[in-house]
């Protein structure tokens, strides 16, 4: 007796069909997943961007949770300069995996290069700090972003750590050269489009703000004409009538400082002064501005103290040697004035040569010598050995 | 004494038990078991540390291959931590940093790398090279160097860079001891023979750059301050030689003065000593050449400077035996002493022995000229073929066999030859 009827004959055949199709789409899918790692490392080694997304596309559709596949296709897509699809892209793949640094790396300068966000960017890069506490990538975006919105206490801790670390570049030793005076010929526009991104942010306004009036002295002062006075001057008035609308951040009060000592106000110096905030005390501008108030009003012990407290915090300051070495030739120590006038022309000289280059990575390698022998003399051994790692030396 | 008793409970076991006894079949059967299973156990171990360095060896490829370096130092991370006697794992390691542009993991990772490894000794001076250049660490960097020559002392490199390093820092005695460890093993570089016809009083132009770049790798090492200090003063006082003026003197004055401070703290500091007494000895000064004498330590009796120095002071109160004492000292330290050949010939002058002057005279102002030829070379790498060859009569003449051999040698196969007396190189 036939026990199988033609319909149980069919369910049996449909099982069978479906059983050879599915292993069939499984050992497919199983192949492709083998092979597309290779795919997409042969085209990310040629940077055949285009032909990289194809099987980068192929893999993440086909295991949407590997975190390599979105790193590749991140990859490609950056590569054809689809920043916002990237950025999507390096979202997927997480910090604690294979790729994560990297790919966190990516989203990091998008973030701060392409979309023009640096806060959130450094959010991600506080993220790969915890996890790699060295990564050079992190911790040159923050110096940058703290030297742009001068910030300074944090950008010589930042310079500091990164010293350390040994992923320290040669612009970073300018921005310690620099650091009493931090001003770049690009920081209006780089703080402009920043603030433009973050309206709301009080401190890319205070930045951008001070980083025009800065620049205007500057030309006021290299090029003096009616012309460059009256815009320093527009520039200033404007600067007041938008920092009023500002809680006093510190950029703005080194500002007004930076404007009173030089017109010698010594009034309008004790009121910003007042303002300073607790968290500057590791600021070495606010203790040089405190020296010189201290030496107007005759107070010279805590003149003395302030200036020796600011060349600790930063020894490369020629401003505050400079200044450090009129007080004591002021209390008849002229044997002591004496070394700390030579390196503060040393290092003004330098700061000089410095503010001529047309981008602070061109630094010559004869200028970097030179950083590295004034901060050898101002006892600062650190940044000597920095800048002497980078360079290659003669022996023989 | 009575036996120790036994618990009632035990006793009870012991009964159950009863005496311990193991039937020959049983015996048999564990010496089986015990035959089979340790070299089971021993291959079981061996196959699972192959299988595990083979995965972790896997791994690192794959992850070199897609260049993604952290994967692969984190792989090889796991596999040192697992097995340390690993080189290819330590090697894994450097790879990556070097990628990572982390110089100092892959310094230390290269440091790690067993002395069983047929090529440790490559790791070993990448290691060192790094400490000499990128980490600027020359401590460390001599550390390495010297553990480097004492496995295989024919690495002209490192022997290079070490001669170069006590020759920039002004150290004689260590300078001529690896010159001649060099010269032995038939691996001193070009400049190790410039060096060591320099090597009465050593200055470079660039001396005192590479001093301050050491010193601000360690800003309490004394000999790099000495160093610094040293050349600065060398360079100072060259400067009032050449173009006198009141500045120039009070620089050289100051320098003085700095150089005596730091003699004060390092009494013992051969290099300054030997400065100090060159200056004393220029001048003239005999009085404080004496001083210096009298407060040396038997440390410093290696070099031959302070012999040619006692000597000149014996000779100029004319104590003539202890004078000749002295010199044949430095010449036996050092037999291509340009200078100690010129006391010889004043001490033989002033003894009346004038038949033998010559000879020494002839060695001094051969010496002297040499000297005057090679301040001129740009570095000491620059050196010529006709130079070298002068130089390598010069030490024959001296009698400085091993020198003279070393450098012929050294002549050879670059095609010369220096078994002409004189006259120009013969490729």
């Amino acid at each position: 007796m036939n026990r199988f009827t033609a319909s149980s004959l069919w369910k049996i055949f449909a099982c069978v069909a479906l059983a050879i199709a599915g292993g069939t789409y499984w050992a497919h899918r199983e192949w492709q997943l083998s092979e597309l790692p290779g795919q997409c490392n042969a085209a990310a080694n040629l940077e055949a961007w285009e032909e990289l997304e194809i099987p980068a596309r192929r893999w993440v559709k086909l295991s949407p949770r590997e975190a390599i596949a979105w790193f590749w296709l991140g990859q490609a897509l950056r590569g054809q300069s689809r920043f916002d699809e990237a950025f999507e892209a390096y979202g997927h793949v997480p910090l604690r995996g294979p790729r994560g640094i990297e790919a966190a790396t990516a989203r990091l300068e998008i973030q701060f290069h392409v979309l023009h966000e640096p806060i959130p960017a450094l959010r991600i890069a506080d993220e790969i700090l915890t996890l790699e506490p060295k990564n050079p990538d992190a911790l040159r975006h923050q110096i940058y972003f703290h030297a742009m919105t001068m910030q300074r206490p944090q950008m010589l801790a930042g310079i500091r750590r990164i010293i350390e670390s040994g992923g320290d570049l040669p612009e970073h030793y300018l921005y310690l050269l620099n650091a009493e005076d931090l001003w770049f010929s690009d920081g209006p526009e780089v703080t402009e489009k920043w603030q433009l991104k973050s309206p709301d942010s009080p401190l890319l306004q205070a930045s951008h703000l001070v980083q025009l009036a800065k620049r205007a002295r500057a030309i006021s002062r290299t090029a003096p004409g009616p012309n460059s006075e009256a815009e320093f001057q527009k520039i200033v008035s404007e600067f007041e009538h938008s920092a009023s609308s500002l809680a006093d951040p510190p950029q703005v009060l080194e500002f007004r400082l930076f404007m009173a000592t030089d017109g010698g106000q010594v009034d309008e110096v004790a009121q910003q002064l007042a303002l300073v905030p607790d968290e500057s005390v590791d600021d070495p501008v606010f203790w040089k501005y405190r020296g010189w108030y201290a030496t107007q009003t005759s107070n010279l012990e805590d003149a003395e103290r302030s200036y020796q407290e600011a060349i600790r915090l930063n020894p490369l300051g020629c401003q505050t040697r400079h200044e450090y070495a009129q007080l004591l030739r002021t209390l008849g120590r002229a044997t002591e004035a004496a070394p700390q006038q030579a390196l503060a022309a040393r290092g003004t000289t330098l700061v000089v040569e410095a503010r001529r280059l047309k981008h602070l990575r061109d630094a010559p390698p004869r200028l970097l010598q030179g950083i590295a022998q004034y901060a050898a003399d101002c006892g600062d051994w650190q940044s000597a050995n920095g800048i002497h790692r980078h360079q290659n030396p003669n022996t023989r | 004494m009575s036996a120790p008793e036994v618990h009632p409970e035990c006793s009870a076991a012991l009964d159950v038990v009863g005496p311990l006894r193991v039937a020959k079949g049983q015996r048999f059967l564990i010496i089986v078991a015990l035959l089979v299973l340790v070299p089971c156990g021993f291959w079981a171990k061996t196959g699972w540390t192959r299988f595990q360095t083979s995965r972790f060896h896997s791994a690192c490829q794959t992850a070199r291959g897609q260049k993604d370096w952290r994967t692969e130092r984190a792989v090889a991370d796991r596999w040192v931590a697992w097995d340390p006697e690993t080189p290819l794992g330590w090697w894994c390691a450097a790879e990556a940093c070097q990628n990572l542009e982390d110089f100092e993991g892959m310094a230390q990772y290269l440091g790690k790398v067993p002395q069983s490894d047929p090529k440790s000794l490559l790791a070993y001076v990448e290691k060192a090279n790094l400490e000499w250049t990128t980490l600027n660490r020359p401590l460390d960097a001599v550390r390495t160097s010297e553990l480097v020559l004492k496995v295989d002392p024919e690495i002209v490199e490192i022997q290079s860079r070490l001669i170069s390093f006590y020759a920039m820092n002004l150290q004689r005695v260590p300078m001529l001891k690896t010159i001649r460890h060099a010269m032995e093993h038939h691996a001193p570089s070009r400049e190790a023979f410039v060096y060591y016809i320099m090597a009465d009083m050593l200055y470079f132009t660039n001396g005192a750059d590479l001093n301050s770049r050491w010193l601000a790798s360690s800003p309490d090492e004394p000999r790099f301050k000495i160093g610094l200090g040293v050349h600065t003063a060398m360079a100072l006082a060259m400067n009032v030689n050449t173009t006198r003026t009141e500045q120039s003197v009070e620089l050289d004055r100051e320098a003085d003065l700095q150089l005596d401070f730091f003699l004060e703290k390092n009494p013992d500091d051969v290099v300054l000593l030997t400065y100090m007494m060159h200056r004393a000895y220029q001048a003239g000064n005999t009085e404080r050449v004496g001083k210096m004498l009298e407060s040396l330590s038997t440390d410093v009796v290696d070099d031959h400077m302070i012999w040619v120095y006692r000597a000149w002071y014996h000779s100029s109160f004319q104590e003539h035996a202890a004078a000749e004492e002295a010199i044949r000292e430095a010449i036996r330290l050092h037999p291509t002493s340009p200078l100690a050949h010129h006391e010889y010939a004043n001490l033989l002058r002033k003894a009346g022995r004038l038949d033998e002057v010559a000879a020494q005279q002839q060695l001094a102002s051969t010496g002297r000229e040499l000297r005057t030829r090679l301040l001129t070379v740009p570095n000491a790498a620059a050196v010529d073929a006709k130079s070298l060859i002068d130089i390598a009569i010069y030490m024959r003449d001296c009698g400085d066999q091993m020198a003279y051999d070393s450098l012929s040698e050294r002549l050879r196969s670059f095609g010369y030859s220096a078994d002409a007396s004189s006259g120009p190189p013969t490729p």
